[in-house]
């Protein structure tokens, strides 16, 4: 009745697969390395420090069997693409660079290459590119993707260039079978320039499809990015992300995370202030209803002095939903001046719903300033009184504070149109949504 | 005012608690349709918690004692339906909620208000033109329709919020608790006038103050005094005058003498 | 500006005040840890049968189980075969009956640490047990509190005289298997105190065990267990101190404290084990399982610690709050100055109904030390209404030391309320040059800000303890700034 492992089915995926694979002998031997290393390791676990509140079982159930090559026609895709106004599109179709479904010619400063061709047309470069993953825990789902490496994109924005498009990164998993996408995905801001980068996961089929991102994220001096992701993931779909993001002195990085769906979404970001004065600003909702599980995990490393760090993360577990927030700050000793703090608010909304924090900081200079809080807890009882005193029956007060806990994360996103759109993809997740759609 | 002399709220004996503490010992107070009580006594004499409890705070407990609403046993009454039925309390701390515009809780409560009246529901349009009329008579900024409720505003601008609250629901029985603390004279004006503009003569208005300088401005028919969780002594507006003229001790040491 | 980092780092001076050694005759056994050392520790205690057995059970586990390493500690691998497991200084076999019979020299050592075991010089109203080594040399005031019902004595005079309460609760709050330390104790732990407070009493005195580790070579692994029956109250206090030697001794230490419906127990910590010199020389490795269990309704169990020594803590003194309406506290104070390591903190576990805890930890780190707080507060599906409060504050002395706080918030009752706050200072030039223009020493101006950062900690020892500490932490700081 025992499935073999997942690791044993990986490799098994991979003994099949690899010769497919382009890029050829330095790729081969580059692949078997990063697999080798894998099995060796295996799978991170809940043993693993920064794993434990994962539900790994459910992870495995998942085929670790490549997604066969599926057409998406433009037609299908139109409606479930977001309405931002001027927007340069990059599609990526489990995974591969769609060249039909994309538009971004033409646009001043922007570089759009397809990782595929790229490994196939000149595969040193490619080796160049593409981060070596570490053997870390934190680094086995990368691994995984790089033993798999074959298809993604790779973004350049040129130094000065001021993008006043904001790029739209889809991603679309076809769900047409059970089965598990790979991509890489590189992004390089030049110095001074700006761009807003909207991401956005979506799933068409209804199988059991797993995602699996490997990305690098590099921020030139003095640049500045605004990056939106939503991951709005059907629900039989899941999706591991590893974000590896570098932030030169003087960059600027404000990311906007909002987990609205999928049955497993684990996202992994390690981000580095590596240059002096650089600063990020980091929030993020999830919402775990029914039987959803978001799991989300940022690692800031301040290197540079003056530094500094803003995290809001909000997290709403209701029916049987499971969340968990983890966010580690390091101050290495030559973060002087810098200066950190970090926000988890969460709220349990029902009694099968489970919510896991961990604030972490970890400093090791004296002349920096961090603090952190959290708190975990259900709806206010001054605030439901209020709204009943104002005649409001108390399951649409209830909804109402529900709404209300994710508007600070909504409320600060870029681009009105965005707002609304998130603002009703939001609200379709969270419980009583037929009751907070007819107040707001 | 003189008011068709219905009974709107009958207290009668009140004991209630918050947590371990006694608070309301003995309790009565009748209010009658178109009759303005003004409610005073020092700090911790039980004025919020009258109040509170009255509107169904859920921290209050009912130990003993009656309150009757035209009739019905408030104290059966969900806090919800208590508002419905045209019971208002100005909140003494109105309760900030980041996330919630302004604007939706207002539209929220009228049309339950409405629905529960067999009233039709107001559209966006007839809404927005409603509120706007009562922004104006508050002499308050639009914008602070989409901004959270009470999120970020000044003491002030949260009283006047409570007031354009009433003014919209047309609360059968108002309790505004110590709207005036807070205020400068400017705005206490403007909070009297707008409560001085809902007297009606099937309609009751309870203010508890700490002070009488409302009361110059909103003259009531009937003034107590509350201390030690009952109400001590009753009398006409002279009551108040003579309060603010000698403090609340003589009161208590009438009290205990007696 | 006058006060500059060089002269924040220079505080170093630091002298260890209990570093001394008694020169006194011991019976130790060799080095070495197999089932007939266990055999011979039992025998030598001359335990009932149960107890044997029990401890094998422990050993065998303890040997299938891997060394913790989440901790964010960092030390060389131990040898535990190059281990004393048993060291008492030679007397009678059957201990003494008086404190006339105690070694004069045991007696000079206590004294020399301030505490003084005879009656008469004795803080009043406190009753002393006395553990050098592995072994309990004398225990205070047994006849008045014997008034009250109070049982205070040392574990292996429990394990002859109440052999029925130690079978009922030994390893009903630490099981055998619970970690390798604990495990590694309930095999092979010597002495250690027992307390037991009987229904509706309230013990009349605070209780206090000092702990001595002289030996060299020798490990120390003391077992405390503390009872309060339904209604019972009582206050605990434990100071800990050892000689200076070059070698690092390990500390493996259980503490089990249960209490039943409506009980009350209060426990705190002076913990100044040598800590090692400025370079990290020797130094004890302090491995230590406390755990409270509030198995009654509305039962309360108070942890408070003051850590200034060790090379290396290791511990998290926790709460299981299992009855309906019980109460968890921990309040720390911890410092880790040169080259030490603390990782220690709490776990609350919340599963009764409107159980509350409140944690607050102060870490103070120096020089190259590295202070850790890691702390569980979770919350169990049935547990509604619970309630915890959390704040972790870290002061920060000099640029080469860390404070890392590590939270675990596991919610599972959707009527929980969980709050966890923190925040990271440092003791500012500015703050010191204000001092200094006042007229105040740098020295002062250190141990000022320490004690006011330390305060809400301090504020819940008994006063002469609290004294105590205050002390301790100017000594332990000596140096810190200059």
């Amino acid at each position: 009745m025992n499935a073999p492992s997942p690791i044993v089915r990986i490799a098994a995926s991979h003994a099949g697969l690899a010769p497919a694979l382009g890029g050829g002998p330095a790729w081969a031997r580059r692949r078997a390395r990063s697999l080798d290393a894998l099995v060796a390791r295996g799978l991170p676990d809940r043993r693993d420090e920064n794993w434990k509140y994962l539900d790994h079982a459910r992870l495995a159930e998942y085929r670790f069997d490549p997604a066969l090559r599926a057409a998406v026609g433009a037609a299908d895709l139109a409606p479930r693409l977001l309405p931002i106004r001027d927007a340069r599109r990059v599609v990526l179709v489990d995974g591969r660079l769609d060249g039909r479904l994309s538009d971004f010619s033409g646009t001043e400063g922007l570089e759009v290459l397809d990782l595929g061709q790229l490994l196939e047309r000149d595969p040193q470069a490619a080796l160049a590119l593409l981060r070596a993953p570490g053997e870390d825990a934190d680094d086995r789902y990368a691994l995984l993707a790089d033993a798999f490496a074959a298809s993604g994109v790779v973004i350049r924005v040129a130094p000065g260039a001021t993008l006043r498009e904001p790029v739209c990164l889809v991603h679309v998993s076809t769900a047409a079978a059970e089965a598990t996408h790979q991509a890489r995905v590189v992004i390089e801001i030049g110095a001074g320039a700006k761009l807003t980068l909207v991401e956005h996961f979506l799933t068409l089929g209804t199988e059991a499809a797993l995602g699996n991102l490997a990305a690098e994220l590099a921020v030139g001096p003095e640049a500045e990015v605004i990056h939106v992701r939503l991951h709005e993931h059907g629900p039989a779909a899941a999706l591991v992300e590893t974000w590896v993001t570098r932030l030169a002195a003087g960059a600027r990085y404000d990311q906007h995370l909002l987990a609205l769906g999928g049955r497993l979404v684990r996202s992994n970001l390690r981000l580095s202030l590596d240059g002096r004065a650089a600063a990020c600003r980091l929030a993020g909702l999830f919402t775990a209803d029914g039987e959803r599980q978001a799991d989300l995990h940022t690692q800031v490393a301040h290197h540079g002095a003056a530094t500094v760090t803003q995290q809001d993360f909000r997290g709403i577990a209701a029916g049987r939903g499971r969340g968990a927030f983890n966010g580690r700050i390091v101050m290495h000793p030559t973060a002087r001046g810098a200066n950190a703090s970090q926000n988890s608010r969460n709220l349990l909304l029902s009694p099968l719903a489970e919510i896991n924090t961990r604030p972490q900081l970890e400093i090791h200079v004296d002349d920096v300033q961090c603090r952190h809080g959290a708190t975990t807890g259900t709806l206010d009882e001054a605030q439901l009184f209020y709204l009943r005193s104002r005649g409001l029956d108390p399951a649409t007060a209830r909804a109402l504070l529900t709404f209300a806990f994710c508007q600070d994360v909504i409320g600060r996103l870029p681009l009105p149109e965005l707002r609304a759109v998130a603002e009703s993809l939001v609200v379709g997740a969270l419980p009583d949504r037929d009751l907070i759609r007819g107040l707001v | 005012m003189s008011g068709d002399g219905r009974m709107i709220l009958d207290v009668r004996d009140l004991r209630v608690r918050a947590g371990e503490r006694l608070i309301l010992d003995g309790l009565s107070l009748s209010v009658r349709a178109g009759e303005v009580h003004a409610i005073m006594g020092p700090n911790g004499s039980g004025k919020s918690t009258l109040t509170g409890v009255l509107a169904g705070r859920p921290d209050l407990e009912v130990l003993s004692g009656s309150a009757t609403y035209f009739g019905r046993d408030l104290f059966a009454m969900p806090p919800e339906e208590r508002a419905r039925e045209g019971l208002f309390l100005a909140f003494q701390y109105p309760v900030e909620i980041p996330g919630v515009n302004n604007v939706y809780l207002l539209k929220a409560s009228l049309n339950a208000l409405r629905r529960h009246r067999g009233e039709p529901e107001l559209d966006a349009f007839e809404f927005l033109s409603l509120v706007r009329g009562k922004l104006a008579e508050m002499r308050m900024d639009e914008s602070l329709l989409n901004r959270g409720l009470n999120e970020g505003f000044s003491g002030g601008e949260k009283k006047r919020n409570e007031i354009l609250q009433m003014r919209l629901l047309q609360p059968k029985l108002a309790l505004l608790d110590e709207t005036d603390s807070g205020l400068d004279i400017d705005a206490l004006k403007l909070v009297a006038e707008g409560v001085n503009a809902e007297r009606a003569p099937d309609r009751a208005i309870v203010v508890v103050t700490h002070y009488q300088r409302l009361l110059d401005h909103v003259v009531p028919d009937q003034v107590h005094v509350l201390a030690g969780g009952r109400i001590v002594k009753s009398g006409g507006r002279e009551l108040a005058q003579e309060l603010e003229r000698r403090g609340y001790d003589w009161i208590r040491e009438g009290t205990a003498a007696a | 500006m006058s006060t500059k980092q060089p002269e924040l780092e220079s505080l170093v001076a630091r002298k260890y005040r209990h570093g001394f050694v008694t020169d006194i005759a011991s019976d130790t056994v060799a080095p070495g840890l197999d089932e007939d050392v266990i055999r011979l520790i039992s025998a030598k205690k001359n335990e009932p049968a149960f107890m044997l057995d029990w401890r094998l059970k422990a050993y065998r586990r303890w040997t299938r189980m891997k060394l913790p390493t989440w901790a964010h500690v960092h030390y060389p691998p131990i040898d535990y075969q190059a281990i004393s497991y048993y060291s008492a200084p030679k007397q009678r076999s059957d201990g003494p009956k008086s404190l006339d019979e105690v070694d004069p020299k045991l007696l000079e050592t206590y004294d020399k640490l301030g505490i003084p075991l005879h009656e008469r010089a004795r803080l009043a109203g406190v009753a002393v047990d006395a553990v050098f080594d592995s072994v309990s040399v004398a225990t205070t005031f047994k006849e008045r509190l014997a008034e009250a019902g109070v049982i205070f004595c040392a574990f292996s005079e429990a394990v002859q005289k109440h052999p029925e309460l130690i079978e009922k609760y030994l390893g009903t709050v630490v099981p055998i298997g619970d970690n390798f330390y604990a495990a590694l104790n309930s095999a092979v732990f010597t002495d250690g105190s027992f307390v037991y407070v009987p229904k509706g009493v309230r013990c009349p005195m605070e209780l206090s065990t000092y702990f001595r580790i002289n030996e060299s070579k020798t490990g120390q692994f003391e077992r405390t267990l503390i009872i309060a029956e339904d209604g019972a109250y009582v206050s605990y206090l434990e100071g800990c101190t050892a000689p200076m030697r070059d070698e690092n001794q390990l500390h493996a230490a259980v503490v089990e404290l249960i209490a039943l419906d409506e009980a009350e127990i209060k426990y705190a910590t002076v913990q100044n084990w040598y800590p090692g010199d400025e370079n990290g020389v020797g130094g004890i490795f302090n491995f230590v399982t406390k755990r409270g269990d509030c198995r009654g309704r509305n039962s309360k169990i108070s942890w408070t610690q003051v850590e200034t020594g060790s090379a290396i803590t290791w511990k998290y003194p926790s709460c299981i709050l299992r009855g309906d309406g019980s109460t968890g506290a921990f309040h720390s104070v911890a410092l880790a100055n040169h080259r030490q390591q603390a990782d220690t903190g709490t776990k609350m576990i919340h599963m009764g109904r409107n159980t509350s805890s409140t944690i607050i930890s102060k870490g103070i780190s120096a020089g190259h030390g590295q202070n850790a707080y890691r702390g569980l507060v979770k919350v169990l599906p049935g547990a509604d209404g619970a309630r915890n409060h959390t704040q972790c504050d870290s002061l920060l002395m000099g640029p080469h030391c860390g404070a890392h706080t590590f939270p675990y918030i596991e919610v599972r009752n959707p009527t929980a309320v969980v709050e966890h706050e923190a925040t990271t200072s440092k003791i500012s030039d500015d703050q010191l040059f204000y001092c200094l223009q006042r007229g105040i020493s740098a020295e002062d101006a250190v141990n000022m800000i320490v004690n006011g950062f330390c305060r809400e900690v301090f504020r819940e020892l008994p006063m002469e303890f609290a004294v105590e500490a205050q002390n301790l932490l100017a000594v332990s700081l000596e140096g810190a700034v200059g």
